[in-house]
């Protein structure tokens, strides 16, 4: 492989120093490194080392000197059995001393149904969990035997007996935003009545939250912020007292997560910005955002890190087993090694990356293991870096992450004409890629200026060359051009500066030319940004073209906020009669424009700001005389995902305004749709989409 | 064998239920010939517990004890459906109810309006034989239109009482997407003053009232808000749930009024009043214990 023949490879060229065996850990020397991985027996060893390393002397003792624990240790360590499931199945909790207490009072109280690997695993994944710190260690069996038994008992999905240790480490963390939550929440109780009055097609978990009405206040008035929204309630099973009283995006987006995971459905819950959403897991790979409002997502419970990248990354990692196998057994050979042959500890590092590239946690540990104990020159960590990026590259975030490791503490040794460049690299590797996933670009950019010393014209200068390297990429210039606009333009001198670095870095990357207007220059970041969903960055470069209001009659508002406002436009065609620059504003109150080229049924469709009850929409353009058939026969639709659509108002009576009543008949709305439903191939164009309603968030 | 024909004798009937492909066929078979049409919503593919009841459904004995005035239609919602499958799924989207939980079981009647609709497992298994429920759910029905046959040949307030009777037997509101809102049209017709009290029942605002009783009491209009919730209540027609929901806007309403605040626990004390085992009735003796009282 490549990877193997670079400097920083050579930095960690191993030592022919043969090791003696210690406790559990197996001899190792520079050629076992490599043949355990692929041996099982050496592996298994391998992974009884790493449970010593992890666990600690005090712990280990207790564990493997005998005594009461003897019989469980002989099980644990036979292979194919607990341990693997155990060790091979993504991190270890922080405590993991717990984590073995717990599958030893599961083993010791059902080893015969353990003897079953559907129950084995469920038994590993339990005492992943219950391991992490915060998870009471008594309340373990009753979640191994909740799973335990709604299996036997056929009322699980059948998915379930399909998952992996890693995968049930999804499952059965039922939780409250991550941490356990006790009989009066999410606990078993409110597991049972879910498994028993929401089963359900796995898809359609993700929209289970809808079963449970969006109230901020209860029936005696009470508000969700408050402590009395459930109080008087507290007879009922939390699920079943979320469905009938009610709740807002937390509850709702609980109580969608725990129905999937009570019926043995992989899922999650997550933050995001003022918000609380959910995701479901249909099958390997899949995880399926539910009640999600944005790409900003912390989750609540992840095997590798909080952010959606790193959720997706791992389980392409993890369900490459063989691989992951192999990686896991380097890691740990290098860990065992560090203190004592540091040299051989970093060939078994290589190993671990090089069995799996995409192993982010690897790639982590290593950086952080050379920035603390290698201190290697700035030449090895620029090799280092490249390969770091060229694993990762289609992870872009995930690549940032390792690189933000060591790049901030190596920067102050780079020649300063060459540091800019080496920040590009970055950016020069994931131009062509689009990634899992839109993620805070910006604050990547801001760390990397950072490392430039604060002096502004080298930062415009790295703005500039940016700009010029991602000018190429549809996902990646909207943030970056969006960044530039927050950092610079703060003032009318800032933003003509940036504006004239924007345009030099366009041009330069082959893009439109300096001498056109900052609307002309913004037009194809703006459509970008509309195209990729990304309303932060669409938004924004709205703001830094500015806008002319339409003044264009709407009549009185509908009741209720207006949902449209600060939201996304997208049209099916641009023209040469089109301002993308006055997209933004087609959804505020002052109005604004589209203009689409001809086709037949062009349409718009405009992303709310926020998921809503719709009361009404006003439609309205300035258009007149022949100019204004373009706009009829008009068709509206309306949909929750922005896929199924339902159309709520057809007319074929041009002019405007129009004023569409949706008081009931629209209940959950996140994207609505205007359209010219005719054969004729023309243009279409309008002034103001303005939709109004209660927040659903 | 005793069981089955000790079913169709129950049923009154001699003659099997016919079986539909989907729920379109099901309804021109039943608009044609007057039938109930029983549905079954289950996933063969995925959902065990549904299993045991399509099994029971597919047996001969269950469609002979069925009768023939009603049609089946069993739902099958595959996770992996062939192309086939997926077709017949997609004309199945015409059903215009869908359950909460799987397996399910409802009954429409000939015009496709849904009469009773069991969701889950527990709900099914807490109701009996599925069969038994079902045939139950026709006798409602029957008795239902009995009600409104009766309604066609009164007029004024009579016709309304037994048209709300109707819908009451039902307990559905006027159910899924309002398909019964042409019956409410009825009732009001012939009894614009509202004397038989049905039309109070069934357009009572439920929660919406507490939503305006707090929005007023926002705006400082407490007597607006004391007024519209003291109408309902004045209505005698209001069953116990609704009438346990206007109380507890008057709650909601009293415990932003200071002139009024003194009388929360009195009107926490009526709702507890109206049904003490139901959960509003429940939550008010929690929510007096939480008052200190």
């Amino acid at each position: 492989m490549e990877i193997m023949k670079t400097t920083w490879m050579l930095l960690l060229a191993p030592s022919l120093l043969a090791l003696a065996p210690a406790t559990a850990r197996p001899p190792v020397d520079a050629g076992s490194l490599a043949k355990a991985a692929d041996d099982p027996a050496a592996s298994h060893a391998w992974a009884l080392a790493e449970l010593e390393r992890a666990l600690g002397d005090k712990e280990w003792k207790s564990l493997s000197t005998g005594g009461p624990r003897a019989a469980f240790f002989r099980e644990l360590a036979k292979p194919d059995g607990l341990l693997d499931e155990l060790m091979f199945s993504g991190p270890l909790p922080d405590d993991p001393a717990k984590m073995i207490r717990v599958a030893e009072s599961l083993w010791k109280a059902d080893a015969r149904s353990m003897a079953d690997r559907r129950e084995l695993t469920t038994a590993a994944a339990v005492a992943l969990t219950f391991g992490d710190g915060k998870w009471p260690e008594d309340q373990a069996a009753a979640r191994y035997e909740y799973y335990r038994d709604s299996r036997k008992a056929g009322q699980l999905h059948p998915m379930f007996d399909t998952l992996e240790t890693w995968e049930k480490r999804y499952v059965v963390s039922v939780s409250s935003n991550g941490g356990w939550a006790g009989d009066d929440g999410w606990g078993e109780r409110s597991m049972e009545w879910l498994r028993d009055h929401v089963k359900l097609p796995a898809a359609d978990y993700t929209k289970a939250c809808w079963q449970a009405p969006y109230r901020l206040n209860n029936v005696f008035g009470d508000s969700i912020h408050g402590k009395n929204y459930y109080a008087p309630f507290k007879e009922m099973i939390h699920a079943e007292r979320v469905r009938e009283v009610g709740g807002v995006c937390g509850s709702l987006s609980h109580y969608g997560a725990t129905a999937a995971r009570s019926n043995g459905i992989p899922a999650i819950t997550m933050g995001e910005p003022g918000h609380c959403a959910y995701a479901v897991r249909l099958g390997p790979g899949e995880w399926t955002p539910a009640y999600s409002l944005s790409w900003k997502r912390g989750l609540h419970t992840s095997l590798w890190g909080r952010t959606w990248t790193q959720l997706v990354l791992q389980d392409k990692v993890l369900a490459e087993k063989y691989a992951s196998h192999r990686s896991d057994v380097h890691l740990w050979q290098a860990r065992s090694l560090r203190d004592e042959d540091p040299d051989l500890a970093a060939s078994a590092y290589r190993m671990a990356v090089e069995a799996q590239p995409l192993n982010q946690q690897a790639w982590l540990e290593i950086a952080r293991w050379m920035k603390e104990r290698r201190q290697p020159s700035p030449a090895d960590w620029k090799a280092f870096h490249d390969q770091a990026l060229a694993a990762l590259a289609d992870y872009p975030e995930a690549a940032w992450e390792v690189l933000a490791v060591f790049q901030p503490s190596v920067m102050p040794q780079v020649p300063a004409d060459e540091r800019i460049p080496f920040l590009l690299a970055f950016h020069d590797a994931i131009a062509a890629r689009k990634g899992p996933v839109m993620w805070d670009f910006g604050k990547a950019l801001d760390e990397q200026v950072k490392m430039l010393g604060g002096d502004h014209a080298t930062e415009l200068e790295f703005f500039e060359q940016v700009v010029a390297m991602q000018v190429r990429s549809e996902t990646w210039l909207a943030p970056v051009v969006a960044w530039g606009r927050e950092r610079f333009a703060k003032d009318p001198a800032g933003a003509t500066e940036c504006f004239n670095v924007l345009a030099r870095g366009l041009a330069a990357g082959g893009g439109s030319s300096q001498a056109e207007s900052l609307g002309k220059v913004l037009a194809p970041v703006i459509l970008a940004a509309a195209d990729t969903g990304n309303v932060d960055a669409f938004q924004a470069l709205s703001k830094l073209a500015g806008t002319t209001p339409a003044k264009v009659p709407t009549g009185e508002p509908f009741p209720g906020e207006l949902l449209s406002a600060g939201g996304l436009l997208k049209i099916s065609t641009t023209s040469r009669w089109d301002d993308p620059s006055q997209h933004a504003a087609v959804l505020e109150a002052s109005g604004g424009r589209f203009h689409t080229d001809k086709e037949v049924k062009p349409h718009a469709v405009v992303r709310l700001a926020k998921l809503g009850e719709l009361s009404g929409i006003v439609l309205a353009s300035t258009a007149s005389g022949y100019n204004s058939t373009r706009e009829v026969p008009l068709k509206v639709s309306v949909s929750e995902d922005g896929q199924q659509w339902t159309e709520v108002f057809r007319t074929e009576k041009p002019g405007g305004p129009w004023r569409i009543p949706l008081e009931g008949k629209a209940p959950r709305v996140g994207y609505v749709k205007v359209e010219r439903d005719d054969d004729r191939s023309e243009v279409f164009h309008m002034n103001a989409i303005q939709v109004y309603g209660r927040r659903l968030q | 064998m005793i069981r089955t024909i000790s079913l169709m004798l129950l049923s009154g009937s001699l003659f099997a239920a016919e079986r539909a492909a989907d729920f379109p066929a099901a309804l021109d078979k039943a608009k044609a010939g007057g039938q109930d049409i029983a549905v079954l919503y289950h996933g063969s593919d995925w959902c065990a517990p549904g299993e045991k009841v399509a099994a029971m459904w597919r047996r001969d004995d269950f469609e002979k004890g069925m009768g023939k005035d009603v049609v089946l239609v069993a739902i099958d919602r595959k996770e992996r459906p062939d192309e086939a499958e997926a077709a017949t799924a997609k004309r199945n989207e015409a059903c215009p109810v869908g359950v909460r939980s799987y397996p399910g079981i409802a009954l429409f009647d000939a015009e496709g309006r849904l009469v009773a609709k069991r969701e889950g497992m527990s709900e099914i298994e807490s109701m009996g034989a599925p069969g038994q429920a079902l045939l139950r759910a026709v006798e409602v029905r029957r008795k239902r239109d009995a009600l409104w046959q009766r309604a066609a040949k009164e007029s004024g307030p009579a016709a309304a009482r037994l048209l709300g009777k109707g819908l009451d037997m039902m307990n559905l509101g006027l159910g899924p997407k309002d398909v019964y809102k042409p019956v409410l049209e009825r009732i009001r017709k012939e009894d614009p003053e509202d004397r038989s009290g049905y039309v109070a029942r069934y357009t009572f605002p439920g929660m919406k009232l507490v939503e305006s009783a707090m929005k007023l009491a926002g705006e400082q209009k407490f007597e607006d808000a004391d007024k519209e919730i003291a109408a309902w209540l004045s209505k005698r027609s209001l069953l116990p749930d609704q009438r346990q929901q206007a109380l507890s806007a008057r709650f909601a309403l009293y415990n932003r009024w200071d002139a009024r605040k003194g009388d929360v626990k009195s009107v926490l004390r009526e709702l507890e009043k109206a049904d003490p085992e139901s959960e509003l009735g429940k939550g008010a003796a929690e929510y007096l214990k939480m008052l200190g009282s």
